[in-house]
């Protein structure tokens, strides 16, 4: 790989950090505003809420592909 | 060919290659040991989803109303936004420690440990002074331990959770200590990405407890 690409690849993941946590913070406002407005304070969107901040941390922030794949450190 | 060969000629080169190749097999097993590691870990996180899903059961079971909907007490909405904030911009920060380090950025990974660390402590004083109400001075709390089926899911579901937390910033500062002394490098690097996914585990926790807690169900009013 040559040093352009895998400073190009560098700063992809860095920006992915940041792409994730804007998308987990505008979750969670939502997620706030939506249990003061009825009829969106159900158990359900808050759930489904819930878990997409939980699928994005896990793929993202816990790498959870890592376990099976075999090239990352 | 490594740059000691280079550095000192072909009669150098075969212990030089020889010295490239264990490092390739030390590698090789680091890689190894690292992937079972990673399996170990992840099935410490399932056995501990248990207990947390125990809690979550717990506290949808527990707090029905008399028609049987499901209520919460009232708690300090603006709090449990600004505490679950300061975890989500913790989790930022160890995942730039963990990339950083990866990417051998050593001042990066430190400084984004420490940002961390205080992230999370912000998070543990916040639930401690506000939501406990553990410094009745500065903010007299909602709710206590005693306060029947209400106080006693919120001391058990944030005390739990807490206790993670703390965990979780003592094992920072773990590998802020040593990473200050020159362990880790971007190709060995497990005990900084052990750390980093037990604390995103932390706020995965989190990120379904926060909800439980602040958001689901009508509010009612909880006898002292």
């Amino acid at each position: 790989m040559s040093e352009q690409s895998r400073t190009k690849r560098k700063s992809a993941i860095y920006r992915e950090g940041i792409i994730v946590a804007v998308i987990l913070a505008i979750l969670t406002l939502v997620e706030y505003y939506a249990a003061i407005t009825p009829p969106f304070d159900s158990f359900a969107i808050l759930m489904i809420l819930a878990l997409l901040k939980g699928i994005l941390v896990v793929n993202y922030f816990m790498h959870i592909r890592s376990i099976w794949s075999e090239d990352e450190h | 060919m490594t740059a000691t060969a280079i550095e000192h000629g072909p009669e150098h080169g075969h212990a030089a290659d020889d010295h490239h190749h264990a490092g390739e097999s030390g590698l090789a097993t680091y890689l190894e040991n690292t992937r079972r590691n990673r399996l170990g870990m992840w099935l410490f996180f399932a056995s501990e989803a248990f207990l947390f899903l125990a809690l979550l059961v717990t506290r949808f079971y527990l707090w029905r109303g008399p028609h049987g909907e499901v209520v919460r007490p009232e708690l300090d909405q603006f709090a449990g936004l600004v505490v679950t904030a300061v975890l989500l911009l913790s989790s930022y920060f160890m995942n730039r420690a963990e990339v950083s380090i990866a990417n051998d950025k050593r001042t990066d990974f430190l400084t984004s440990l420490l940002i961390t660390a205080f992230l999370g402590t912000a998070f543990l004083v916040g639930v401690v002074v506000w939501e406990w109400g553990m410094f009745p001075g500065i903010v007299k709390g909602h709710l206590k331990p005693t306060d029947g089926v209400f106080g006693a899911v919120v001391f058990g579901m944030t005390g739990m959770h807490a206790l993670h937390v703390l965990s979780g910033v003592i094992l920072i500062l773990n590998v802020w200590w040593l990473g200050r002394k020159g362990h880790f490098s971007g190709e060995r690097h497990w005990g900084v990405e052990a750390c980093a996914i037990y604390w995103h585990y932390v706020d995965l926790v989190w990120i379904f407890f926060y909800p439980a807690i602040y958001l689901i169900g009508t509010t009612i009013d909880v006898p002292h």
